[in-house]
């Protein structure tokens, strides 16, 4: 049994942010980098189900130039069997398409039973990278789930998906299978010291993608958003603060 | 005249106000704007109000829940087929993404998510504008001049097109599916205690900021005094702080209050989604560099506690 987990090292902006040369990017040293919260929890249930299992292993995948290789090993501290980073020019990191053939790409190369990822990234939040995963390996996709459990003869799993006003649907997925899941699906764990540094003597493999098509898309430029700006702020004094809500509640009644 | 695509939702008997929404922005992009909607409570005896900015109306008739995305997929795969748009135009939500990107890949359209904005350059080309680097930047999307595209729209972000006068032009589709289903649906589960978030004026809504689940009684006090409804985001009852009748956010209720208070609330992307339509946004939070400042009219950086016993003391 192989459960894939794929995990995005997201980049999120300071509002300090400068751009580069014309504006088609964020100069990278105003970048904040983290493990994708909702990946870490597919990899939370994915440990779960591993050791449920019995015989199965948890790998860990990302695309990304090397300093994703800290994301990925920050999974294995948490218990992730091996890890690979993905990497070539050709793939377009802001496309949800390239890169979801990427790993798609490598997956289908080593084989696995369950592919599972976060619902949405902190940084892009197209939630899209499971379905297209799913559609380049030609397996099913189970989106926005809350809840794994394995059926009895552990072949499929019972699931809960989440729907916008709070409906939830309960089905069973046939493996092989591609599951994305909510951030609140389990509680964070965080490795020890000495995970830490089993994790940082570990391997990490890289791998080229093959037959990649080109991007379809390409940004023109970035821009902070206008809305951010024009925030007004109040005076920093809590009874203004709450004399300026009830002036407001007043107002909205 | 290059066609628009646009895939509705048809539920309880109505097309959904998002739709609406999507229509008057593919009315911006061409006159020929084509409105297809796959759902489970389409036949014969449904009368299709016309709407503003549509030209025409293609159905497909499916036999399973209308939250069932494999059928989805496949449906709108039968409508771009039937219509051969060069903009297909979809809602995001959960139900649409869940299947949206599958059908880019597979025919290798342009794709973009949580579009804002959507207009066409100088040369005609279509070209997006979505977040990047999460919510305080924005980026201005262009595709390969030889695909079509196919982006979600944020709702909330267009005015819904109303309906006109006349008949509209109808074309019912036929549809089978012969795929073997490797889900399985079980059952619904429908969302307990009603606390009327939609439907509220003033919403007080509270985020990780509290704290501790003691504190929340204050607020509940608060809220029951001033006569507002009370919110929270997705980590207050991931955590069972609260119950989930009360979660603001894109898995729990989509609202438009006249008034939203975010207290302590940072502003995940998936509660954004959930509050954004708000008339005037209130933001208290210590991290003034929190992205909730970025939809929030009015903000304050002070503890949140703090403004609770104020408020409390001035009542």
């Amino acid at each position: 049994m192989k459960i894939f987990v794929c995990i995005k090292y997201v980049s999120i902006a300071s509002k300090y942010s400068e751009f580069i040369l014309g504006d088609s990017d964020v100069d990278p040293v105003f970048l904040e980098h983290q493990v994708n919260e909702a990946d870490f929890a597919a990899l939370v249930e994915a440990l779960r189900l591993r050791d449920e299992f019995g015989e199965a292993e948890v790998i860990v995948v990302s695309v990304g130039d090397e300093k994703v290789n800290e994301g990925l090993r920050a999974c294995l501290a948490l218990g992730a069997d091996s890890a690979i980073r993905i990497y070539s020019n050709a793939i377009a990191l802001h496309d949800p398409i390239s890169v979801a053939r990427a790993l798609a790409s490598v997956i289908r190369s080593e084989g696995a039973d369950i592919v599972m990822c976060g619902v949405q990234s902190m940084d892009a939040g197209y939630q899209s990278t499971g379905p297209i995963i799913a559609s380049s390996l030609e397996r099913t996709c189970v989106s926005v789930v809350s809840k794994i459990i394995w059926t009895n003869e552990f072949n499929s799993l019972k699931v809960q998906r989440d729907f916008e006003g709070g409906l939830m649907e309960l089905l069973e997925v046939d493996l092989p299978a591609v599951i994305t899941v909510l951030p609140g699906i389990n509680e964070m764990r965080y490795p020890s010291f000495k995970d830490n540094l089993r994790a940082k003597k570990m391997e990490i493999q890289l791998k080229e993608p093959e037959n990649l098509v080109v991007s379809q898309m390409k940004i023109g430029k970035v821009f902070f958003n206008e809305v951010s700006r024009k925030v007004q702020m109040l005076e920093s004094d809590p009874k203004a603060v709450a004399l300026k809500i009830i002036e407001l509640v007043r107002e909205a009644n | 005249m290059p066609k628009v695509l646009v895939i509705g939702e048809f539920s309880d008997g109505v097309i959904s106000d998002f739709t609406r929404e999507l229509i008057t922005a593919a009315s911006t992009l061409s006159e020929s704007v084509i409105l297809g909607i796959a759902s489970a409570e389409i036949d014969s005896s449904v009368n299709f109000p016309n709407i503003a900015g549509v030209e025409s109306l293609v159905t497909i008739s499916i036999d399973s829940p209308n939250f069932d995305a494999e059928i989805q997929r496949s449906a709108t795969d039968a409508l771009i087929d039937h219509v051969q748009p060069e903009v297909i135009v979809m809602p995001f939500n959960y139900r649409a993404a869940s299947f949206a990107g599958a059908i880019a890949e597979k025919r290798n359209l342009g794709f973009a998510t949580d579009v804002v904005n959507v207009y066409r350059d100088d040369q005609e080309l279509v070209r997006i504008v979505r977040p990047i680097y999460g919510s305080r930047l924005l980026a201005d999307v262009g595709f390969a001049s030889t695909s079509s595209v196919l982006v979600l729209l944020r709702g909330s972000k267009w005015e819904p097109a109303k309906d006109v006068d006349g008949p509209i032009n109808h074309t019912y589709l036929d549809f089978s599916v012969d795929s073997i289903k490797r889900m399985k649906h079980i059952e619904f589960i429908y969302p307990s205690g009603e606390t009327g978030l939609k439907s509220a004026d003033v919403i007080f809504s509270i985020g990780r900021g509290i704290g501790s689940p003691d504190n929340i009684q204050k607020f509940e006090v608060l809220a029951k005094k001033m006569g507002v409804t009370l919110g929270a985001s997705r980590p207050i009852i991931d955590a069972g702080w609260m119950p989930p009748g009360h979660q603001v956010g894109q898995t729990g209720a989509t609202v438009k209050p006249k008034l939203y208070v975010a207290f302590g609330i940072s502003g995940a992307l998936q509660h954004l989604a959930g509050m954004s339509g708000a008339k005037t946004i209130l933001a208290i939070n210590t991290d003034e560099s929190a992205p909730i400042f970025g939809v929030a009219h009015l903000g304050a950086s002070v503890d949140m506690m703090k403004v609770a016993d104020e408020l409390a003391a001035l009542l």
